[in-house]
């Protein structure tokens, strides 16, 4: 049972992957998740204390996701957030907001 | 009610984002049709929003929310503590209207005919629809609790979910212990 529903996983795992890599808009969909405390498309609300992720470097914003990912730099929230994505779709996500003027 | 886990809105959110690519991406082809969002919460309001941006304009969005402005639930903590006003943590429909293009009804929805696609309001009559949203958020069955089903006993027992008048009733009892144990914080602007 157990290895069913990890298979089950892995398959649902496999078919996301496959959908996000021939999607055009794979990237805006995943960075929209980060809008509820990074502001639309990255842009931050001013005052806000929060980063704005629009226009930053692409290396830039996947070096601060690696060190949240590894625990490097302390974070509130982002340390756990940083882990639910893979390398792949966070390289998707810099990728869109280093587009955002 | 209806509880969502996060994991289950983010991949009801990665569903919306991928129907919206597949109306905004068909070889140059613009989205088209009407979308009537019902509720104006942080759900409904960001599909909205999205909608419109996503479709570039070419999606017809309806909002329909039962109360004219949004009051913010989870910075209501803040009023309660007396950092913030209710002003602070109430935002307008406004910007929906005026920057997105949203078409705001300040009604409420009674009933769906989701073979006709239509939807039943209260003060206005019917609306039709290509697609509907529905994000109404939480509500209460107050008579399945033995002695909470009348006014009285529900404005004893709060349960702070819907952010507004459930608020202002939340402040009150700490307004007095902090009256009580530090007078100096009498002028807080509440």
């Amino acid at each position: 049972m157990k290895l069913l529903s990890t298979l089950a996983a892995l398959t649902l795992i496999t078919a996301a992957g496959t959908a996000h890599a021939a999607d055009p808009n794979a990237g805006r969909n995943l960075a929209a998740t980060c809008a509820n405390c990074h502001g639309t498309n990255g842009h931050a609300i001013a005052g806000s204390g929060l980063d704005a992720l629009a226009g930053v470097e692409k290396t830039k914003t996947l070096q601060k996701l690696a060190d949240f990912k590894s625990g490097v730099k302390p974070a509130s929230i982002m340390h756990q957030i940083a882990k639910g994505y893979t390398d792949e779709q966070l390289d998707l996500i810099a990728t869109y907001f280093a587009a955002q003027k | 009610m209806m509880l969502m886990k996060r994991r289950d809105f983010l991949k009801s959110t990665a569903a919306v984002g991928a129907m919206a690519s597949l109306y905004g991406c068909a070889g140059g082809n613009k989205a088209s049709g009407h979308v009537v969002v019902v509720g104006g919460g942080f759900g409904g309001a960001t599909v909205a929003k999205y909608l419109r941006m996503w479709s570039e304009g070419s999606v017809q969005v309806t909002l329909i929310e039962r109360n004219p402005t949004f009051i913010s639930c989870p910075i209501s903590n803040l009023v309660i503590g007396g950092t913030k006003t209710m002003e602070d943590i109430t935002v307008s429909y406004d910007n929906l209207k005026n920057k997105w293009g949203i078409r705001i009804i300040q009604d409420e929805v009674v009933a769906v005919d989701a073979a006709k696609r239509s939807i039943k309001l209260t003060k206005g009559g019917e609306l039709s629809y290509d697609r509907l949203v529905l994000s109404p958020g939480v509500d209460f069955m107050f008579d399945q609790i033995p002695g909470l089903d009348n006014p009285e006993a529900q404005s004893k027992i709060l349960h702070a979910w819907k952010a507004g008048a459930q608020t202002i009733a939340l402040r009150k009892p700490f307004r007095k212990h902090r009256t009580a144990a530090r007078p100096d914080l009498t002028s807080v602007p509440v």
